[in-house]
């Protein structure tokens, strides 16, 4: 395009009228390009440190978290080994053992308990493999409900699970869900893991009648089952879940396996003749 | 080199890495599409392509892998598109690009270890994954390269 001459206004002088003036035609220069940013070297540096450091963080997390997830797993199977390894051992109500041995065990716990499910998922089925299958330990369940509504409701529902014979399956199983869940990992109370419908299934799911288990899970005499069993770890001092009272007597829980082995040892000795 | 043969050099590997950011997200988009269905896609030539995608490392924060490989081929084939419509190539596009394919090589990297020495298993996406990704690494820092020559003080 040729240059054309500019015709532009000027502003008015003070008092008098603006006037047109034709200024010299000049050649259109275009505005130069804004210049280009440069990109330096510590910003690729800094830059990639912090991707490299970003992507650590997120992986490191993900394993974390699934690692979690493993040993929930991990737990749940334990415990599902646990319900297949008791049926060779007498049960009745919610005792589980021979009814001779030296040593009685009395339980106090909580569905919802993590400690409880940690206990279940490890040293109980130390108990019960080198003493309850040996003759030598009874184990005797109680409901300790204190960690809330879906607490009592597990506990009602493990007495009707016992009215069919089935306590200490059902009652592992409980464990098992809240094992699977990750209670242990990462505790959540309340939170509609145990109610009605899910109670109900899972007892259908051990061949317990279930009309008959829906009777008694609204029923006040399962209700006041829970509160004997309450009153009668109050009346051995139990404060929290789980406890253990050996022979009548509270005893200050094992942490391990090898601290129950010592505990039931000393006691065996004890009674023995 | 001649700044012209030089641009037909850079336009090449625009080109290069825009068709295997494709591939990649062909692969990643199949498998995250499998994986999302609860599947394990089609297990070609190795065997373990369920072990290592079921496996607790075939997912990052509760999503399966391929889905974040997917994004991550999606922005590359962005970064290369962009950089080869823009008339005046932004060294920034090539930075992203950069940094994108160091993520997907630290990734494949990442997975390629747990394959050899903690599964022993292989997933042949995963292969195929970790040799676009280095190709893509090794594609931008080139073209990075060739930005930060293009650039003052670069």
């Amino acid at each position: 395009m040729p240059p054309q001459a500019r015709v532009s206004t000027m502003p008015a002088r003070k008092g008098g009228q603006s006037r047109r003036t034709i200024t010299p035609a000049r050649p259109v220069r275009r505005a130069p390009p804004p210049p280009r940013k440069s990109l330096s070297l510590s910003t690729i540096i800094g830059a990639t440190i912090l991707v490299v450091a970003i992507v650590a963080a997120v992986v490191a997390v993900s394993l974390y978290r699934s690692s979690g997830d493993s040993k929930a797993n991990e737990r749940a199977t334990a415990i599902s080994s646990a319900i297949t390894a008791i049926r060779s051992v007498p049960a009745e109500g919610f005792t589980l053992g021979n009814a001779a041995a030296p040593l009685q065990l009395e339980l106090f716990e909580d569905f919802q308990c993590p400690f409880c499910v940690e206990f279940t998922s490890t040293d109980e089925s130390v108990l019960v493999d080198e003493y309850v299958k040996l003759g030598k330990l009874r184990l005797t369940f109680n409901n300790y409900p204190i960690l809330g509504a879906e607490s009592v409701l597990a506990a009602t529902a493990s007495v009707c699970a016992a009215d069919q014979g089935r306590a200490w399956p059902y009652g592992l199983e409980l464990f098992r869900q809240q094992a699977q869940a990750g209670q242990v990992e990462q505790e959540r109370l309340n939170v509609g893991r145990f109610t009605t419908q899910s109670l109900t299934s899972t007892a259908v799911g051990l061949g317990l009648d279930e009309a008959t288990f829906s009777r008694c899970l609204s029923s006040s005499e399962a209700l006041a089952k829970v509160q004997a069993q309450n009153e009668r770890g109050r009346s051995l001092g139990v404060t929290g879940t789980p406890s253990f009272a050996l022979n009548g007597k509270p005893i200050q829980t094992p942490g391990n396996a090898a601290g129950w082995r010592t505990v039931l040892n000393a006691a065996l000795a004890a009674v023995s003749p | 080199m001649s700044r012209r043969s030089a641009a037909t050099r850079t336009r090449a590997l625009y080109l290069f890495a825009a068709a295997l950011a494709l591939a990649g997200m062909a692969v990643a988009g199949y498998l995250a599409f499998e994986n999302l269905q609860g599947n394990t896609g089609v297990c070609v030539g190795v065997h373990g392509c369920s072990t290592v995608q079921n496996s607790r490392y075939g997912e990052i924060l509760g999503v399966p892998i391929s889905v974040p490989g997917f994004l991550a081929y999606a922005v590359l084939l962005l970064a290369a598109v962009l950089s080869l419509r823009t008339p005046l190539r932004r060294p920034e596009l090539a930075l992203i690009g950069f940094l994108a394919s160091v993520v997907g090589l630290l990734m494949s990297a990442y997975l390629t270890y747990i394959e050899a020495f903690v599964l022993d298993a292989w997933c042949s996406y995963c292969i195929v994954s970790a040799l676009l990704m280095t190709a893509l690494f090794i594609t931008w820092s080139l073209l990075l390269g060739s930005a930060v020559r293009q650039t003052p003080d670069g």
